[in-house]
């Protein structure tokens, strides 16, 4: 009894088997279905077009004062621009059709293209007259000269939003030796030195009460702004930086063979140093 | 305010990022979106960039609102957290200020767009960057590139005074800003509402179980679940202070008076010729509560409720007509002060869903604009045509629930209404007994609108007012219920069911999309099952009075697109087709999410469309964007190339505009 009823289910439930299909008279048949080749789009088919619906004063507006507030935002220092992989760096072209698919992160940042040396349009870089008209394009944002309130903002960013964020390549190689000597140098956060700074510093503190904390925000604050002039007036670090971000080729730069001051260092390359490396191939 | 984020979802919030903020912050939103809470370190390896373009790129999204983060006490390390609320808000900005200008004059939409555009503010640089940017424009033409020229009403006084008077002071910029604040455009932001509200509950949770040492037991559970809510609300409503001090100044008192005279476009057309004087007298009001260091941010909760009150007001004006559509305008303005967002939290029993706020008829004339003409939109039967009993009826409670149980809870209150109704009666009637009865308060209200000079002119205010009523009336009358008249204090009380008024809207939505994508036969059959829930399969087609065939052709076709859905009932153990009843049915909440998940897609398609028409006029765009050029295309680019830029122009304009149309769509099937 119980086996036959069993078998009546599997054989009844809707898509459970084909026997049932027959007795079911709306059941979809893909047997009617032609399998001819179709039109990509049916003649039958008269997409509405735009113009027959113009947008309406109000939504006119609205579009405009979108692509104002847009334009400022482009024209302020936060901005980063598209930068999308040029046509003539030698990747493939399909990589700058914005709405290609990339599998793997690797594929994804390899549609912003680097800024580089290796990069620059021997054409166009020579400097003329007009460039001083084109705003150059930015890879990361700019936080100099900007009143930021660090008491929003977590404190790994505070060095960030200060204009002092070098990835912290200078803590880097100053601290170099100190670095190899400790134990655990595999450790993630070891890359970051100022990150670590910061957290040894509240570590060591222990929980702190709001009213600490807000004396160390303006203490950031403050620093900043003594800081600030200096920091405006440092148009090198551009340069510096640039230079840094130079090419691949910089993988070199410390652990390499060719690196004189290193060679006797061992070579061992911990993480960190990677990660330093992997600063110079900077993906934009 | 949750809603779920699909991929789509997901994708579109990255894009409107990368449109706006550009390429690094829309890459680190992108990887919050997918991975969930990170910190920076986890967020390097998983994009592979370095740490420092992954700090950068979270600091721009932390000043645009875009992440929580929350900074764990016990190990100092940060999570941070994609903010999508806010993401997706993004798509409203040009909507917003076009709102802000129309509703309150150039110079808030102008704050508004300065702090949009840098998130969030400072007090003191707002009113910097106003005047900054103000003495820029006028010494520029005057208001060449400013679209207010098309402005409907054309005679906003307001935005003349601004553009002809070079020296704005900064007094009247902290007004304008303080007058935002009071309405809720503008909010206080505070480190705590860069937070996720988890994190906040969570971290309010752990504070209190200090106090239990032991943990919780029986009856202490709910005492303390009660006590975490609480906190966390007054967490919420701490940055609701200083718009509480600011309320009674600027929406209720002599602030509000002032600035109607000032603004003009919603009072009687006064210009603001003695302007200045008030304004002095307001100014230390003003300091007192802002002050300079207080950081604002724009309230996308409060926005939408003014975005939801012209949506609403479209949907009467296609319902019933334009008169009428200004005047539950001017109702939903009047009522929108007492809200604060469109969907209020069900945790909070601040609100009392059964005793929605109310205005009162006086409240809502204040709001209407002089250039309305109430006597006409609305026919003038005679006295015996109308059924005044039921026209003046009123409903003290809101309709329950689903639609049908409506009109036998309408005839019960009608009668227990019925005496009251007689008064009211005589009144519609011949309108004028109102002068009489209600002499003080006529004085009042000619004294707040500035409007004595109308008197003896036209009609009066009270007749202006009568009119008004009525058309409130029809309102309430209609199939939709738009309004309801729920009380007779001070010439009626109003009200607006927004669940239900909504919940048909959305019908509407979702009835037009099903019958441009399965015809009328299509919509029929579901209105159908909409009305009487699940039907079998064979009583459908005499009800539908249609085909057998054609029936079922439709109900499959509409069941494949995943609009409609059949269950099966086996009326015995034999599970055979012909022993079975099959119930079609109409799953309301699926066929919600589905469409908003298509339209997304269809958002994200139009913005990717946007970056390649962008590439494709990349040569032109590169020349448009330099500082020379910029904001003087017509003067600086040679003809063929000028041609160019207007087609991008046009192409990016349709592109944005059915974005924009698409939110619309998104807004009322999801936000309102």
């Amino acid at each position: 009894m119980s086996g036959r009823g069993g078998r009546g289910g599997g054989r009844g439930g809707r898509g459970g088997g084909r026997g049932g299909r027959g007795n079911l008279p709306w059941d979809y048949d893909p047997a009617g279905v032609q399998e001819q080749p179709k039109e990509r789009y049916p003649k039958t088919y008269k997409p509405p077009r735009a113009s027959n619906f113009p947008l309406s004063a109000s939504e006119a507006r609205a579009v405009t004062y979108f692509v104002q507030l847009r334009r400022d935002f482009h024209n302020s220092n936060l901005y980063t621009h598209k930068h999308l992989a040029p046509d003539s760096a030698g990747t493939s072209s399909n990589l700058t059709d914005p709405v290609c698919r990339a599998y793997g992160q690797q594929q994804a940042n390899a549609r912003y293209g680097v800024k580089s040396k290796a990069t620059v349009d021997p054409f166009l870089s020579v400097p003329m007259y007009s460039h001083k008209f084109v705003s150059d394009a930015r890879t990361l944002p700019d936080f100099r000269g900007r009143e930021v309130h660090h008491e929003l903002f977590p404190e790994d960013l505070w060095n960030t939003i200060d204009g002092t964020d070098d990835g912290g390549k200078a803590a880097a190689k100053a601290s170099k030796r100190k670095r190899k000597s400790m134990a655990g140098a595999g450790d993630l956060d070891e890359d970051d030195e100022d990150d670590e700074d910061v957290v040894g510093r509240h570590k060591r503190r222990g929980p702190e009460t709001d009213e600490e904390r807000r004396r160390r925000i303006e203490e950031a604050a403050h620093g900043k702004e003594e800081e600030g002039d200096i920091a405006e007036e440092d148009p090198e670090e551009d340069e510096e930086e640039m230079s840094q971000e130079d090419d691949d080729f910089e993988e070199d730069e410390d652990g390499g063979d060719y690196d004189a001051e290193q060679y006797f260092d061992g070579g061992d390359d911990d993480y960190g140093d990677e990660e330093g490396a992997g600063e110079s191939a900077m993906d934009f | 305010m949750s809603w779920q984020v699909t991929k789509n979802a997901a994708e579109l919030c990255v894009l409107l990022i990368r449109e706006l903020y550009g390429q690094l912050p829309s890459r680190i939103f992108e990887i919050l979106m997918s991975t969930g809470r990170s910190t920076v370190q986890q967020l390097g390896r998983i994009s592979s960039t370095s740490l420092r373009n992954v700090r950068h790129g979270l600091a721009v999204l932390v000043q645009q609102n875009l992440v929580y983060h929350y900074t764990d006490s016990d190990n100092s390390r940060t999570i941070y957290e994609a903010n999508h609320y806010y993401a997706y808000n993004i798509v409203r900005n040009g909507k917003i200020l076009d709102c802000t200008h129309r509703n309150y004059g150039e110079a808030a939409k102008r704050i508004v767009h300065l702090v949009m555009a840098s998130g969030h503010m400072r007090v003191g640089s707002i009113v910097d960057a106003y005047l900054k940017s103000h003495g820029k424009l006028a010494n520029n033409v005057n208001g060449s590139s400013e679209p207010t020229n098309g402005h409907e009403n054309g005679d906003d006084p307001f935005d003349d005074a601004a553009e002809e008077e070079p020296q704005i002071s900064g007094y009247q910029v902290l007004d304008d800003i303080a007058h935002l604040v009071a309405i809720g455009i503008l909010e206080p932001l505070s480190p705590k509402m860069l937070q996720s509200p988890e994190d906040i509950k969570s971290e309010v949770d752990k504070d209190l179980m200090k106090a239990y040492p032991s943990g919780l037991r029986g009856k202490q559970k709910g005492e303390h679940e009660s006590r975490v809510v609480n906190t966390v609300r007054e967490i919420r409503n701490r940055s609701q202070h200083l718009k509480m001090q600011l309320e009674p100044t600027y929406l209720y008192g002599s602030g509000a008076k002032r600035r109607k005279l000032a603004n003009g476009d919603r009072t009687h057309g006064f210009s603001a010729a003695n302007d200045d004087d008030p304004i002095e007298k307001l100014n230390p009001l003003t300091n007192l509560y802002v002050q300079d260091g207080i950081l604002l941010r724009v309230n996308y909760e409060k926005c939408l409720v003014e975005l939801r009150n012209q949506r609403l007001c479209q949907f009467v004006d296609d319902n019933i007509g334009y008169t009428t559509a200004q005047v539950y305008g001017a109702m939903l303005t009047a009522l929108s002060k007492k809200l604060s967002c469109c969907q209020p939290d069900p945790q909070d029993d601040s609100i009392d869903p059964m005793n929605p706020p109310t205005v009162t008829t006086i409240e809502i004339f204040e709001y209407l604009k002089a250039s309305v003409d109430v006597f006409g939109g609305i026919g003038k039967p005679s006295t015996d045509q109308i059924n005044v009993t039921s026209a003046e009826k009123v409903e003290r409670n809101p309709p329950s629930g689903d639609g049908d149980g409506d009109e036998a809870g309408y005839d019960a209150q009608a009668s227990i209404e019925e005496p009251d109704d007689d008064d009211v009666d005589m009144e519609m009637v011949n309108g004028h007994h109102l002068n009489g009865t209600h002499g003080g308060d006529d004085g009042e209200v000619s004294g707040q609108n500035g409007t004595k000079k109308y008197e003896g002119l036209g009609p009066t205010k009270a007749e202006r007012m009568q009119r008004m009523r009525q058309h409130l009336l029809l309102l309430a009358e209609s199939g939709i219920q738009f309004v309801r008249h729920s009380g007779t204090r001070d010439q009626g009380e109003w009200t607006v069911d927004f669940e239900i008024l909504i919940r048909q809207l959305r019908f509407l939505e979702l009835d037009t999309i099903i019958e441009d994508t399965f015809g009328r036969e299509g919509l029929r059959l579901i209105k159908i099952l909409r009305a009487k829930g699940k039907i079998d399969d064979k009583a459908l087609p005499t009800m539908a009075l249609m085909q057998k065939g054609d029936v079922h052709m439709k109900m499959v076709e509409m069941e494949l697109a995943g609009f409609l859905d059949v269950q099966e009932v086996p009326r015995d153990n034999n599970r055979v087709a012909a022993r079975t009843l099959f119930l079609w049915f109409f799953d309301e909440h699926r066929t919600l999410t589905r469409t908003l998940d298509n339209t997304y897609k269809a958002m994200v398609r139009h913005l990717q469309r946007l970056e390649v028409e962008g590439q494709k006029k990349k040569n032109i765009l590169s020349i448009v964007e330099r500082t020379d050029v910029q904001g003087m295309e017509q003067e600086k680019l040679s003809g063929d190339a000028f041609n160019e830029y207007q087609q991008f122009l046009d192409i990016q304009s349709r592109l944005l505009g059915q974005v924009s149309k698409l939110d619309d769509l998104v807004s009322v099937l999801r936000d309102y």
